[in-house]
């Protein structure tokens, strides 16, 4: 006679094995991928480099799929749930998840605005939305299941949605950048994958315990909280890890590891915790202490909501954040103007203007005001026109309109001209602006946007925003 | 074309004649805008009648005198001043400096208690708050010396870590000497601060338009769009590197 064990009871040491042998295996492929690149350094044009990038980032799904199977024999979860996992984990990311993150919020831009920024873009942008997207995946396509009946199949679910996720990261990735370095791509690749599997599987075991031991209804959204909040560390402890550099010498060399070895101990440790964790859970079932209900009725739909409305909220704190680093702005009032010009911006006021504002590391667009002893507005474009035939190449008026600044009419003289070298060296580029001419008594106010030619686009805003603040 | 190297400030300007006005109180005001020392020349050095510019002192005499000029002492500016004499320290002293926002000239005369000063190459080093800034050589008995700082060009690419592409339009600033990012962004970035800069082409390279001189730290800044800026203080050009220096520059998203 045999004792009968509960399957949400039963232990499966085969999953584990499998992540652990997953992780390993994953590294000597990138291993041996860095090797190839190092020795051969083989040649790849353009449409090669994006395939082979494309191939690659399929790479570590495919590695843990196939231990998977080959471990877990002894019943094998159904491989349609395992896939399906995997490829509502690709579209969600691929459909929403990037879209949101890069398109709607647009994180890149602002992340490294500033320490805040970059964690409240790390953990309430980034972390979050991959947080979300397994969630959903799992929550919404395959929690009620009755395939889902054992404590490690929130795992396996989870890990599942989550390699599909880096999928979509990876193949955004290379495709983004036009193909990869076979042996850098591949590290990032692998980064991306196993740090995505490691939360997934800390998100799985949080799904698993709400189905099978109905858990309070903080229980999830501390779940997806504290796996948002891990993946945003990731990212800040990536960055400091495997941050840019200066170097003396020719570009080469094998690619940084830092972050592949943050992104591989992740791994192992979370595995290991949900491991320790998973089987603290079944003894206590099999003593009677647990709350086991495999058959439970699913749909704590408080909780669900919470994590919703958490995830929103995030989202919500991200766009503040955003908003804030796009909109902020710095008062000036002097010599009788007052206004408010971006606060990326530094002031390099020279001697006869009002106030110069530059964004040195941004547009390398320039913000000027002055007052011009001169009442006739013709007079003061023949003078502008001699300032800058005498310092710039082919300067040109290419169009004048009618407009108002301050609530008074003003001439808008847009202008070309091409800038030698310039301020920041290299080859001669095209400068645009415009000036905007405005008689004030006997003098004429002269506001001015310049800025390179192909940064034009990002700089108008920020300039129509200033000149609608002006006020003298 | 933006000159960031020589205009002055309307700012500046205003505080300075604020400051002569009212010595007193205005003046701390005055300086509270000007936060980063700067040193605007390399060292040259003084004849015996104060002459500026020698190339070289003769056997005998009693005492050399380097110099460089600045342009601001904020509070709290501390020169250490240390002398070699054929490779080994033989000398220092430490000042601190009054706060001034205008340019000035820091000199420092060192006399030889025998009354003549030891032939050989003497070497001096300018250390702002703990940070070399400023050094330079010169021969005492020789016939000509190298006054002139050992400079060298420097060019370089930017290129993505991850997929090893050119990052077109990375902007590549070294500050002055003694300017650190930390005091670079303190004060919002204010090109005044910048000594020297470059924009990468579409193959991602880059060349500056000012040497950097060898042995001297400089604080370098690269930002790109949608990348992490990459900032880096003590960045050093030593003896062992080729002229020009070829700089390797990767940065991550």
């Amino acid at each position: 006679m045999t004792a009968h064990v509960p399957k949400a009871a039963q232990q499966r040491n085969s999953v584990w094995r499998s992540e652990l042998i997953a992780v390993v295996g994953l590294l000597v492929f990138v291993a041996a991928v860095v090797a190839i690149d190092a020795g051969l350094r083989p040649s790849l044009d353009a449409g090669a480099l994006q395939l082979v990038g494309l191939l690659l980032a399929l790479v570590p799904a495919a590695i843990w799929l196939f231990v998977f199977y080959q471990q877990d024999r002894l019943e094998p979860e159904p491989v349609g749930n395992v896939a399906r996992m995997f490829v509502i984990g690709l579209a969600l990311m691929g459909a929403i998840g990037i879209p949101l993150t890069d398109q709607v919020l647009r994180v890149q831009e602002w992340l490294y605005a500033s320490a805040a920024a970059t964690a409240l873009g790390s953990v309430a942008v980034i972390g979050a939305v991959q947080a979300f997207v397994v969630y959903a995946a799992v929550r919404y396509f395959i929690f009620d299941s009755p395939e889902f009946d054992e404590r490690t199949d929130g795992v396996v679910y989870g890990t599942a949605a989550a390699l599909g996720a880096a999928t979509a990261l990876n193949i955004q990735f290379i495709l983004a950048s036009g193909g990869a370095a076979l042996g850098p791509g591949e590290v990032f690749v692998a980064e991306v994958a196993l740090a995505q599997a490691a939360f997934g599987g800390l998100l799985g075991y949080f799904l698993g315990r709400a189905k099978l031991d109905r858990e309070p209804v903080w229980w999830l959204p501390a779940g997806f909280l504290l796996t948002a909040l891990l993946g945003g560390a990731f990212v800040l402890l990536r960055g400091q890890v495997d941050a840019g550099a200066v170097d003396v010498g020719a570009a080469g060399g094998l690619p940084a590891f830092g972050g592949l070895l943050l992104a591989g101990a992740l791994a192992v440790a979370v595995t290991g915790v949900v491991f320790a964790l998973v089987r603290r859970d079944i003894a206590r079932t099999l003593q009677g202490k647990g709350a086991a209900a495999a058959d439970a009725a699913v749909g704590d739909r408080s909780a669900n909501a919470i994590v919703v409305a958490l995830f929103a909220a995030l989202l919500l704190a991200g766009g503040l954040m955003w908003s804030s680093t796009a909109n902020a702005t710095t008062a000036f009032s002097r010599e009788g103007f007052a206004g408010a010009y971006p606060a990326a911006f530094s002031d390099a006021t020279r001697e006869g203007e009002a106030l110069r504002a530059v964004d040195t590391l941004g547009t390398e667009a320039s913000f000027v005001v002055r007052a011009l002893p001169v009442a006739d507005a013709k007079a003061v474009s023949t003078q502008l026109a001699g300032e800058r035939a005498r310092q710039f190449l082919g300067y040109k008026v290419t169009q004048t309109d009618e407009a108002s600044v301050a609530g008074r009419p003003a001439r808008a003289q847009h202008f070309v001209y091409v800038e030698e070298g310039g301020l920041l060296g290299g080859a001669p580029r095209v400068v645009q602006g415009v000036d905007y001419l405005i008689a004030d008594g006997g003098r004429t106010v002269v506001v001015t946007l310049t800025s390179p030619a192909d940064r034009m686009g990002d700089a108008e805003p920020l300039f129509d925003r200033f000149l609608a603040s002006l006020t003298f | 074309m933006l000159r960031i190297l020589t205009r002055a400030t309307g700012v500046v300007a205003v505080l300075l004649a604020l400051a002569t006005a009212f010595p007193a109180h205005v003046t701390e005001a005055a300086v509270s805008v000007c936060r980063a020392f700067r040193a605007t020349s390399e060292v040259a050095w003084y004849s015996s009648d104060e002459e500026p510019n020698v190339d070289f002192y003769p056997s005998g005499v009693a005492g050399i005198q380097p110099y460089f000029e600045y342009s601001c002492a904020p509070r709290n500016t501390t020169i250490v001043t240390i002398f070699t004499l054929d490779g080994e320290e033989v000398f220092a002293d430490e000042e601190t400096l009054q706060p001034s926002s205008s340019s000035d000239i820091y000199t420092y005369p060192l006399t030889a208690k025998s009354g003549v000063m030891p032939d050989g190459e003497w070497g001096v080093t300018f250390l702002v708050n703990d940070v070399p800034v400023v050094s330079g050589q010169i021969t005492v008995g020789g016939e000509a010396t190298d006054t002139v700082a050992d400079v060298v060009e420097v060019t370089g690419t930017v290129t993505d870590k991850r997929t090893r592409k050119p990052i077109r339009g990375a902007l590549f600033v070294v500050l002055y000497p003694g300017v650190t990012i930390e005091q670079f962004a303190d004060e919002d970035f204010n090109e005044e601060l910048i000594y020297t800069s470059a924009v990468t082409d579409a193959r991602g390279r880059f060349a500056l338009e000012e040497p950097l001189e060898r042995n001297v730290e400089y604080s370098v800044l690269v930002a790109a769009k949608g990348y992490k800026p990459v900032a880096q203080d003590g960045f050093v050009i030593t003896d062992e590197d080729e002229d020009p220096v070829v700089l390797n520059v990767t940065m991550v998203k």
